[in-house]
């Protein structure tokens, strides 16, 4: 054979780099969301001048998606326009109506496009800051990682500041509505009624109430719902609840779960829980309550999960959770053992089954059911003969 | 015996029994550590969309680099990436044993290089390939200036070129990724049995290959 020496590929650089993987996880993104979502944000643009502001995220691979690659600096210079020209008022973009698109780029690769009948302004740019402002129209950005460097687009009385993110804009300046849908990632928004700070799937709307017909919030996939609250907002806009909302998420992103514990805390988690319709986020909130330590309002907010949106695909697994949580940490085995039913009864993954019976046979124990201990026994050692949990399930069904 | 929940976020459950006597561990939060493909994949399965992002990251650059060795063309390869990655999270549920993950994902990877490989005979009895082989194994090599590594790698490119693409794939699987015998047949989807014959046909080609330039 060959005198190398195996295997070859210590001997092989990596043929694809960061950028371009970050690149796939982007195709890869965008086919993976909804069509419901695609779906609610053709009409905001086609009701509204969109103003559409996609910023480079934080991607998988800690590059940016611009042509120019270079590593984010920690003392970044001024931006300006790749052509060299200074971002001031006197170096405004505009696009006539039915002129081309216009693409550029800034100086760190950020990308800029804007579309017919469109009008951009730079107002400032300093080491520190990069301010934009869109006049009207519709204008796309891919933003490079900023460092330390404050990123602002405005947008009528929306000002969005990249916090490393994708996100859309729209801004009608006749209606003087202007709307911000994130992509994914984070962006804080402030606006005349606060600031909030936004995750993926959330969208904000100012003013909150307008004539024009709302956008939906998309709905999950494969869910028949309740007839959702009307909303002019995918998510909770920070009206609703003060400054402190969309804080939390960003907590919880995180992983500083009693923060985001405390933040939700002005309200009042359960009311919270009550006035939330998003799975998503009711999700979220059962594990920012898990995490700070507080199983009791997890389990309100998957129990909403489980009574409110049964035909979730998530809602078997929040079952699951749920009972789970009212056994170890409740104390409470015969809730617990119906909860474990209906989780195996919604139609749980392959992958999960196992677990869920096992726990069956755990919550009729413990709660002294003896019948459905063993019948459930029964069940588990048809289907999962040398299961992980044989011992265990044949040790609880053999009752006292 | 004891029940321990390996706490994880976000809305991800595994669940072991511990044989340990006494207390039955609530939940309780965790410090941050990594999580497993199996956690991150029963998270996806939860609908949680970072756990995508968690798993590409820590599977992305691995599958890139094998199916782009296996292609021979990085432009493929870029494509095979993500046509796995979307296979596998349309499919997810499908998976019976989540920490078998990235063999999984390995499975999909070939059979999506072999859809490639497919394409581009097409295209070359059409006279259209027109692909660049900038992925070719002498080319990638990590010292571009040994030229005896080199000289010995463009022999196997040519060896690799005359294979048909079932024994391409093993044989690059076993010797250049070091996949052991059993983890060939499993991403080839085939037979021990049968994985040895493609290998024993390919070393054949391949000493041919060597040899007949040193004789």
């Amino acid at each position: 054979m060959s005198k190398l020496r195996e295997p070859l590929r210590e001997l092989l650089r990596d043929p694809i780099g960061d950028a371009q993987l970050d690149a796939i996880w982007r195709r890869v993104e965008v086919k993976r969301r909804p069509r419901t979502l695609r779906r609610a944000l053709v009409p905001a643009l086609v009701a509204v001048a969109a103003v559409m502001i996609v910023v480079g995220e934080r991607w998988p691979f800690g590059q940016h998606a611009a042509p120019a690659t270079a590593p984010m600096a920690s003392a970044p210079a001024a931006l300006h326009w790749s052509n060299g020209d200074a971002l001031t008022p006197a170096a405004a973009i505009e696009v006539v109506p039915g002129g081309a698109k216009r693409v550029l780029a800034l100086s760190d690769g950020t990308r800029v496009e804007l579309a017919s009948g469109s009008r951009l302004v730079p107002s400032s740019s300093t080491p520190e800051a990069v301010e934009l402002a869109l006049e009207h129209g519709e204008a796309r950005f891919e933003v490079a990682p900023q460092g330390t460097r404050r990123f602002e687009v405005h947008a009528g009385a929306l000002r969005v500041r990249v916090v490393g993110t994708a996100f859309t804009v729209t801004r009608d300046r006749d209606a003087d509505v202007a709307r911000v849908t994130v992509e994914h990632g984070r962006v804080r928004v402030f606006s005349p009624a606060g600031e909030a700070l936004l995750g993926a799937g959330d969208a904000l709307r100012w003013p909150a109430e307008t004539t024009a017909a709302p956008v939906a919030p998309p709905p999950p996939v494969n869910v028949q719902q309740p007839q959702q609250r009307p909303a002019s907002v995918a998510a909770p806009a920070p009206a609703k609840t003060g400054d402190d909302f969309g804080a939390w998420r960003a907590a919880a992103a995180d992983g500083d779960y009693r923060r985001a514990y405390a933040l939700l805390g002005t309200r009042g988690y359960a009311l919270v829980v009550r006035d939330e319709s998003n799975v998503d986020v009711l999700l979220e909130l059962a594990d920012v309550a898990r995490g700070a330590g507080h199983p009791r309002d997890a389990a309100l907010a998957l129990g909403r999960v489980v009574q409110r949106y049964p035909h979730d695909a998530r809602s078997p697994l929040a079952a699951l959770t749920l009972g789970r949580l009212q056994l170890d940490a409740l104390g409470q085995p015969s809730t617990a053992e119906r909860t474990l039913r209906r989780a195996l009864d919604l139609g749980l993954p392959a992958a999960l089954q196992e677990d869920a019976l096992a726990r069956l046979v755990q919550a009729s124990a413990q709660a002294g059911d003896s019948a459905q201990a063993r019948s459930a026994a029964e069940e588990y050692r048809k289907r999962f003969a040398n299961g992980r949990y044989r011992a265990n399930v044949d040790q609880w069904s053999k009752g006292p | 015996m004891a029940l321990r929940d390996k706490r994880m976020s976000p809305s991800s459950i595994a669940i072991e029994f511990e044989h340990a006597p006494g207390s039955i561990a609530g939940d309780s939060p965790a410090p941050a550590r990594e999580r497993t493909d199996a956690e991150l994949v029963y998270a996806v399965i939860a609908g949680v969309r970072r756990a995508e992002a968690e798993l590409y990251k820590r599977h992305a650059r691995t599958i890139a680099a094998v199916a782009a060795r296996l292609l021979g063309r990085s432009a493929d390869a870029e494509d095979v990436v993500q046509d796995t990655f979307l296979t596998a999270f349309e499919r997810i549920r499908q998976l019976r044993d989540p920490q078998l993950f990235r063999p999984w994902l390995v499975r999909i990877t070939v059979r999506h290089v072999h859809r490639r490989f497919r394409r581009r005979r097409l295209l070359r009895a059409l006279g259209l390939d027109r692909g660049e082989d900038d992925a070719a194994l002498s080319r990638l090599a990590l010292s571009p200036f040994d030229t005896e590594t080199r000289a010995e790698l463009g022999k196997l490119d040519a060896a690799l070129a005359s294979l048909s693409s079932q024994q391409r794939v093993a044989f690059m699987l076993r010797h250049v990724e070091g996949y052991e015998l059993t983890e060939v047949a499993s991403a080839c989807g085939a037979s021990l049995a049968t994985v040895k014959r493609w290998l024993s046909r390919a070393d054949e080609v391949v000493r041919a290959h060597t040899q007949e330039d040193a004789s």
